[in-house]
């Protein structure tokens, strides 16, 4: 009875060592990985703070004033007659009846159609979409 | 006591004939009342001893238990695993009331060498060179030939020179990291945002007068201005600016309800981030430090000090066929009439002598008294340390009252005199001036403090309508935006010198707001000696460089901050804003 008590106990207390011990190691194991980890989020937190000051130098108004006029010459600086509000625009007549009537609102956005299936030259067509007033 | 418990334990139990390895057979143990009572004790002695030794180690266990299961597990590794919250750099950003960044700190690496582990410093040098142009071969080969242990080879690399360097792989060459003060949009706003030096330490601007608060936080500081509304204002400013050859100017775009500083410059400026280049004149803020005499701008002030009083109606008015002399001094108009004028014709055409009267009529202690509750007497509150104090007249003659009613006599900064015109036409209320954004969220909870009442709101109706008189029909006509209701008042000032005013020199300026209905903000352009051109008829009055710009800068801001256009000739608009000329004026203002 006395030995079965004491194999018993050698067995639990070698079981709980190794328990021990391989938690431990694992603990030490997930601590460099956690250390590692932290290391590299700093890092990339280090490198998203670089990035966005060089945004906010790159998008700074001057540069983007200065490349608008550079590369977008048909664009200018708002006009005040170019605003409007809602009550402006003039009514309509639109027949609301049923589903399909929401599709005829829609009228004036004409159908895509391939470049190569129109009779009339890209140049045109890209001319007429920037610019409304002259469709109407 | 070991022994006694022993004893004791065999005398309790006699009868069971226990064999103990060492005793004799069993025999029958005489009981006495002695024996009884020592019993008693040891079995007490036990049960205590014994209880306290279990608590003992029942408190241990627990502490165990309670360290290795629910204490907070990082505790002890805290030492040497990196926390990965937020990244802290040694001074906060500041950012733009949209979150821009204006001013931010970036780790650079600085470039040194120990010369006595360089093993070939003419390779070395020609190696360095090529990959930082900005170096000259022969210096570098020179201190790397040196026998120090140090040399600083280049200070504050970019990320990709250190790369390009780490490369090379040159023995002997290394980095030092250190946090540089970056503004990434140069001199866009330098003067509010100041600098700091080359220990990262604020010097001026918000940098310095937030000094701590951007050293110990890690959260940036928001400030009120918009970069877009900056840049168009300075741009507009710089344009006038070499367009009349001044020699400075200013701008404020203020919120009229609540204070806030949209945008504020001083030209010229500098580049805070090459700050030790920049000169005394480029470094001065004109718009909170420096204190002028703005001229008739003043009038504002003048016509609604005497209709809050009501000192004058709007029907009322004054005789200004004559110059007035008062001792030395001759007040003249610059657009004379040479007749009676009304109120609103005074203010429309500007009228020295009129306001002057207005001024002397109404007193020089209620004007002391009513400039001071609009600010223009003490330094202006802004949370920047470069604050102008206004130069006042001591002692307070009726002279100077005279000339303070039209802009002359009382220098204040033109800020101040933003800060004033917003309360005049916001109906009446005195907001604190601020550069720090209240974020939305925080609004509800902690409401901005309320204004001071300074003026009823009858005065200030009325001098939204003297205002839109200006620029409609009067010397503002330039200053027209179409759509958005422009008001405001011209101001010419000649420079004072040592002896008398300078009529060459002068201070030329523009306040305006918009849109007058319900004025939203306020736009202050001050040009410092503007030169006419051609194209004003060799004018340099504010009407000529100044109203100009506010046009500008009104057109192309109104759409930014929301404002919409609106029919000026809308009944409703014009019945708020229109006024009834007497017909002599009428006739008169039609040429």
């Amino acid at each position: 009875m006395k030995a079965f008590a004491a194999v018993v106990y050698v067995c639990l207390a070698s079981v709980t060592g190794f328990a021990l011990f391989h938690i431990t190691y694992k603990v030490e194991q997930l601590e460099a990985q956690l250390s590692q980890l932290n290391k590299e989020i700093l890092l990339e937190q280090n490198t998203v703070h670089v990035l966005k000051a060089e945004w906010s130098f790159l998008s700074r108004p001057e540069r983007i004033d200065e490349l608008s006029r550079k590369m977008l010459p048909g664009l200018h600086p708002l006009q005040t007659r170019q605003i409007g509000d809602l009550d402006s625009l003039p009514t309509r007549d639109i027949d609301f009846g049923g589903v399909g009537g929401v599709q005829q609102s829609a009228a004036p956005l004409a159908p895509y159609r391939p470049v190569s299936a129109r009779s009339g030259s890209a140049r045109t067509a890209s001319a007429r979409s920037v610019s409304p007033q002259a469709t109407e | 006591m070991l022994g006694r418990l022993r004893r004791g334990r065999r005398t309790i139990r006699p009868r069971r004939h226990i064999k103990p390895a060492f005793a004799q057979p069993c025999t029958p143990i005489r009981r006495d009342e002695r024996n009884d009572v020592a019993l008693e004790t040891g079995r007490t002695r036990l049960l205590i001893s014994g209880t306290v030794l279990i608590l003992g180690f029942a408190v241990v266990g627990v502490r165990l238990v309670n360290i290795a299961l629910f204490q907070d597990a990082l505790e002890p590794r805290a030492a040497h695993a990196p926390h990965a919250s937020e990244l802290r750099m040694g001074r906060a950003d500041i950012v733009d009331r949209n979150g821009e960044i204006l001013a931010t700190t970036l780790q650079t690496a600085s470039l040194f060498a120990n010369p006595r582990k360089i093993l070939d410093a003419d390779e070395a040098a020609h190696l360095l060179v090529s990959t930082l142009p900005g170096l000259r071969e022969a210096e570098i080969a020179a201190k790397l030939k040196s026998n120090r242990g140090f040399v600083w080879l280049k200070r504050n690399l970019s990320p990709r020179q250190q790369w390009d360097i780490i490369k090379l792989g040159i023995p002997g060459v290394e980095f030092q990291s250190a946090e540089t003060r970056v503004y990434p949009h140069g001199p866009l706003a330098a003067h509010v945002l100041g600098y700091v030096d080359i220990d990262n330490k604020g010097l001026a601007g918000v940098e310095k007068s937030f000094d701590t608060a951007l050293r110990s936080n890690a959260a940036p500081i928001a400030l009120t201005m918009d970069v877009r509304l900056q840049h168009l204002l300075r741009i507009e400013l710089m344009a006038a600016m070499s367009t009349h050859r001044a020699i400075g100017a200013t701008g404020i775009i203020l919120d009229a309800r609540h204070g806030d500083v949209m945008a504020m410059t001083s030209l010229p400026d500098f580049d805070p981030n090459a700050q030790g280049r920049a000169s005394d004149n480029q470094r001065f803020n004109r718009a909170t430090l420096g204190v002028y005499e703005l001229g008739s701008t003043f009038k504002i002030f003048t016509t609604a000090m005497a209709l809050d009083y009501g000192v004058v109606s709007m029907e009322d008015g004054y005789d200004a066929t004559k110059p007035i002399r008062v001792s030395r001094f001759t007040i003249r108009d610059y657009h004379a009439k040479k007749r009676w004028l009304s109120v609103p014709e005074i203010f429309m055409y500007s009228s020295n002598i009129g306001s002057a009267k207005m001024a002397r009529d109404v007193g020089g202690d209620a004007q002391r008294e009513f400039l001071s509750q609009l600010g223009l007497l003490s330094p202006a509150p802004i949370e920047l340390p470069e604050v102008g104090t206004p130069l006042t007249p001591k002692p307070w003659r009726p002279i100077n009252t005279m000339t303070i009613g039209y802009g002359h006599g009382l220098a204040v900064s033109p800020l101040q005199l933003a800060v004033g015109v917003s309360s005049v036409v916001n109906g009446g209320i005195l907001n604190r001036p601020t550069l720090i954004h209240r974020q939305p969220e925080s609004e509800a909870s902690n409401p901005p403090p309320r204004g001071d009442r300074v003026m009823s709101e009858e005065t200030s109706q009325d001098l939204r309508r003297l205002m839109r008189l200006v620029v409609a029909k009067g010397t503002g006509g330039k200053a027209a935006a179409p759509g958005y209701l422009v008001g405001g008042k011209t101001g010419t000032a000649e420079k004072a010198r040592r002896q008398g005013y300078n009529r060459r020199s002068l201070i030329s300026s523009f306040v305006g707001a918009f849109p007058m209905t319900d004025p939203r903000y306020v736009v202050l352009v001050v040009l410092d000696e503007p030169q006419g051109t051609t194209k004003t008829h060799g004018f340099a009055t504010g009407g000529w460089v100044a109203a100009p710009v506010v046009s500008r800068i009104v057109e192309h801001a109104a759409p930014l901050l929301g404002v919409g256009p609106t029919d000026e000739q809308a009944p409703a608009v014009l019945r708020q804003l229109d006024i009834e000329l007497k017909p002599e004026g009428r006739r008169l203002a039609s040429y």
